[in-house]
């Protein structure tokens, strides 16, 4: 098994890929104030272009928001208050350890082409974009930046993304708190195996000011392994061995460690109120994303 | 170490083959096929679950556990070392012969080799083992294991002594006091009298444990090594007397290391052993040394040593008013030298000076002193015993007192008592010519038997045997030599030692049997082999059977049928 996968752009920038995704758009429930003008929605009543609701007149308000059909109705002051629509800025962090890179089919296969979607799908909508790169340490590919001639570069970066040894949630997501980026939405596409445990992922998650969307890129063998006899587990990324016998006891054993795992994750997700994507990386990866977007739209 | 139930052949062959099986199933392990895989977090997790044990969890694998108990049984029953229950109830004695007749070529390892395993298969509780030399030691007692004997028998070698197992035999019988019945088993070829059985009860039985029977007629040994006074006469010379037996060999002599000189020494032959009389060889005090050339299967009796008497003649100082009456006395005493010099002794009328402070023979008026004689005596010793002694020793039983008493008219009696140092106080008129004492054929024997007692010469034994209690050579017949706590002096074993008065003795084995040999005893049943009589042992058995069950549980475990 190679220890890198690196795909062409090409393979990656499916027009027939990227066409089934510009009719998903992700709109922003919430956004930070200040951004630029775009097709987000956001809560604040500005000057935008699609009617949201009536203000009573006070002094100093817009005289070009005031509607005069209703003062000629009513002989009151309203001004009609429009929604505002702000740009939302999209981080991705892509996980590249080198977990990802294993086995048969590679789950970053999956991870790159989710990338790529989800990169597509915000610059389609002017949004900025960022790519940040993460393992044991957390890299700043591509900066946060609108523009759908970015998609190229986009697809350029994830196809000569290199594999790093080990995760570590804490120390990735503590550098990405230091960038001090804008609010926005931070897309964290991992498989989430960080030798320290699922509990320090939570605890590194919680530090996340951002919206969440979690992506985990998930195989049905990690749930239910395919393993019978005695084996030297050799961890990929840390190289630590375990001797296991796979009997039914240990399978079971491992059937409850895993669901400790997948819970400890869904139970903060659920409380954070993050979206959670689990992406099963043996199949097509737009499918899937479309049942996340199966309203035509994510709000998050 | 040594196995009682296999042989050295089939102990390495075992062994061998164990190993093999060993390997093999070693190579047989688990062995974990490597994967590499994204990560082992939920695995390590997993195997520590497995991994925990607790109390109240449901009893599951009834079967496996079934065998592993049966297994750790059959291993805790192996700890007890079981023995299979016997129909004998009798008490089991092995003495081994240690004596120095079983020295000879590889006989004490062969008897030994048969001792451990015919202690191996008689019953634990009733067994006992004895190793009868010098004194009896000994090396198992009931309820020991028979390893213990292995490892008490560790550097037990012959010793240097005459066989002691019929004694030892004897003191049993004597002290027994249980009715039970005793089975007694003798390893080695001591001689038991014939007469022996007769004393044993119907409940004691004495056989012989199986070795082929020893014919000792290819070795020769001296058999007796002695001195006596010189047949001469002269007081500062003995006679050694030499005995070998078997075969023809001359025998050296050497006197502190140097050849003896033996002109006259004469040799007999008389029922088929040697004797060498060699005549005064001078007695002082050496290291008289016989030994036999060649080489022979028993080495320990070709040499034998014995101290020679340290017998100087005694200087006299004779007053010049007895020169006349004692003057050819002592002149005629070999064993004396009249000195005008320094004196071992003085012979002087009381009152005279000749001599100085030493050791005297006075003649004193019969008013100075209430008994006839008068022996004075170190302050250590008690009165009573001088006497008794000295009524020997001073030849005062050849003095016809009974006629003296009659000439006297007195009673001649005989004292002691202590003082500074030993004299003896005569009558003086006891010298006078109207008594026949001076005639008399016991004065010269009273006299030169005074000068010896007041010098302080001391007797000496006519040999040293090994297992024998020393005796003097002349003297009272049958005294027996003291050791340092005044008991009979008895050399356990050749060698040397050192008598009450601190002088050196040389003991030598001069034991005939164990040179020549002879009827062993008329009873002496071999003892049935126990490696056909015993079969597998209890111990060996549970080893098998739980090395098969670890087999059966390995194969159960391997096809997954067992956790």
């Amino acid at each position: 098994m190679p220890d890198t996968t690196t795909f062409t752009s090409r393979e990656l920038f499916d027009p027939e890929f990227l066409d089934s995704l510009t009719r998903l758009h992700i709109l922003a429930r919430r956004v930070a104030r200040s951004g630029r003008p775009a097709e987000q929605r956001s809560r604040d009543m500005g000057s935008g272009v699609e009617f949201r609701d009536f203000r009573a007149y006070s002094a100093g308000d817009d005289f070009k928001s005031i509607d005069w059909t209703v003062y000629r109705r009513l002989g009151k002051v309203f001004l009609r208050l429009y929604e505002e629509l702000e740009d939302l800025p999209v981080y991705l962090l892509l996980d590249r350890s080198r977990s990802l890179f294993e086995e048969e089919t590679p789950r970053i296969r999956g991870g790159l082409r989710c990338a790529l979607a989800l990169a597509a799908i915000s610059l389609q909508q002017h949004d900025s974009v960022g790519l940040f790169p993460f393992a044991g340490r957390l890299e700043t590919a591509l900066r946060p930046r609108s523009g759908k001639s970015r998609l190229f570069r986009f697809a350029e970066t994830l196809a000569a993304m290199a594999p790093e040894d080990s995760t570590d949630f804490a120390k990735a997501l503590q550098t990405f708190s230091g960038l001090r980026l804008r609010r926005g939405l931070c897309v964290i596409i991992s498989d989430f195996f960080d030798p320290a445990g699922i509990d320090r992922v939570v605890k590194a998650l919680k530090t996340v000011r951002h919206r969440l969307l979690l992506v985990r890129l998930w195989r049905r063998t990690d749930q239910e392994p395919d393993l019978g006899g005695d084996f030297q587990l050799v961890d990929c990324e840390t190289g630590t061995t375990e001797d296991v016998s796979a009997t039914a006891a240990v399978m079971e054993a491992y059937r409850a460690s895993y669901r400790r795992f997948d819970e400890g994750l869904t139970s903060f997700a659920r409380e954070r109120g993050a979206g959670m994507l689990l992406l099963d990386t043996d199949r097509e990866v737009v499918p899937q994303l479309a049942t996340l977007f199966e309203t035509g739209s994510y709000t998050v | 170490m040594s196995f009682t139930n296999l042989s050295p052949l089939l102990l390495g062959g075992g062994l061998a083959v164990l190993a093999g099986a060993l390997f093999l199933l070693q190579r047989l392990r688990v062995r974990y096929q490597p994967r590499r895989v994204v990560t082992t977090l939920f695995w390590k997790e997993a195997v520590e679950e497995a991994r925990a044990r607790i109390l109240v969890r449901r009893f599951r694998h009834l079967f496996a556990y079934l065998l592993v108990l049966l297994i750790a049984g059959l291993l805790w029953l192996g700890v007890g070392d079981p023995q299979w229950s016997q129909a004998d109830e009798s008490d089991h004695i092995i003495l081994i012969d240690g004596s120095a007749g079983m020295a000879w070529g590889q006989r004490f390892e062969d008897v030994i080799a048969n001792v451990k395993a015919r202690a191996a298969s008689l019953p634990r509780d009733r067994r006992r083992v004895l190793l009868c030399q010098s004194r009896v030691r000994p090396l198992l007692l009931p309820g020991e294991h028979e390893k213990v004997l292995e490892r008490r028998l560790e550097g037990v070698l012959p010793e240097s002594c005459p066989a002691t197992v019929e004694g030892t035999l004897r003191e049993l019988v004597r002290t027994r006091s249980d009715g039970r019945a005793l089975s007694v088993i003798i390893a080695g070829d001591a001689p038991i009298d014939n007469d022996m059985f007769d004393m044993l009860g119907g409940n004691v039985s004495v056989r012989r444990l199986s070795n082929e029977p020893l014919d000792r007629a290819g070795n020769r040994g001296i058999t007796a090594l002695g001195v006596t006074p010189a047949e001469s006469g002269a007081w500062d010379r003995v006679d050694v007397l030499v005995e070998t037996r078997g075969g023809d060999a001359g025998v050296s002599l050497t006197l502190n290391g140097s050849p003896l000189d033996t002109t006259g020494a004469r040799s007999t032959q008389v029922a088929g052993h040697r004797r060498l009389f060699v005549p005064d060889v001078p007695a002082r005090g050496g290291a008289l040394k016989a030994s036999l050339a060649g080489n022979d299967p028993l080495p320990v009796d070709d040499v034998a040593r014995i101290v020679l008497p340290d017998r100087p003649r005694i200087r006299v100082a004779l007053s010049a008013s007895l020169r006349a009456t004692l003057g050819p006395v002592l002149e005629a005493d070999s064993g004396v030298v009249i000195t005008d010099g320094e004196a071992d002794v003085a012979i002087r009328t009381a009152g005279e000076p000749s001599g100085g402070n030493v050791p005297a023979l006075e003649w004193v008026t019969p008013d100075s002193i209430p008994q006839t004689i008068l022996l004075t005596h170190e302050r250590d010793l008690l009165s009573r015993n001088v006497l008794l002694q000295s009524f020997d020793r001073l030849g005062l039983e050849d003095v016809d007192t009974a006629e003296l008493a009659r000439q006297t008219g007195r009673v001649i009696s005989l004292g002691a008592a202590p003082g500074d140092r030993r004299g003896i106080a005569v009558w003086n008129t006891l010298l006078g010519e109207d008594y026949n004492f001076v005639q008399a054929r016991s004065f010269p024997l009273f006299v030169a038997s005074s000068v010896r007692w007041l010098a302080g010469t001391e007797e000496f034994p006519a040999f040293v045997a090994a297992h024998e209690v020393v005796r003097a050579a002349s003297g009272p017949a049958g005294e027996p030599w003291r050791d340092e706590s005044g008991a009979p002096l008895r050399p356990p074993r050749a060698g040397t030692y050192t008598d009450a008065s601190g002088r050196p003795l040389a003991a030598s084995l001069l034991d005939p049997w164990t040179t020549s040999g002879g009827v062993v005893s008329e009873v002496s049943g071999d003892v049935a082999d126990p490696m056909a009589e015993g079969g597998i042992d209890p111990l060996t058995l549970l080893g098998l059977l739980a090395l098969l069950l670890l087999m059966i549980e390995w194969v159960i475990y391997r096809t997954g049928r067992m956790p």
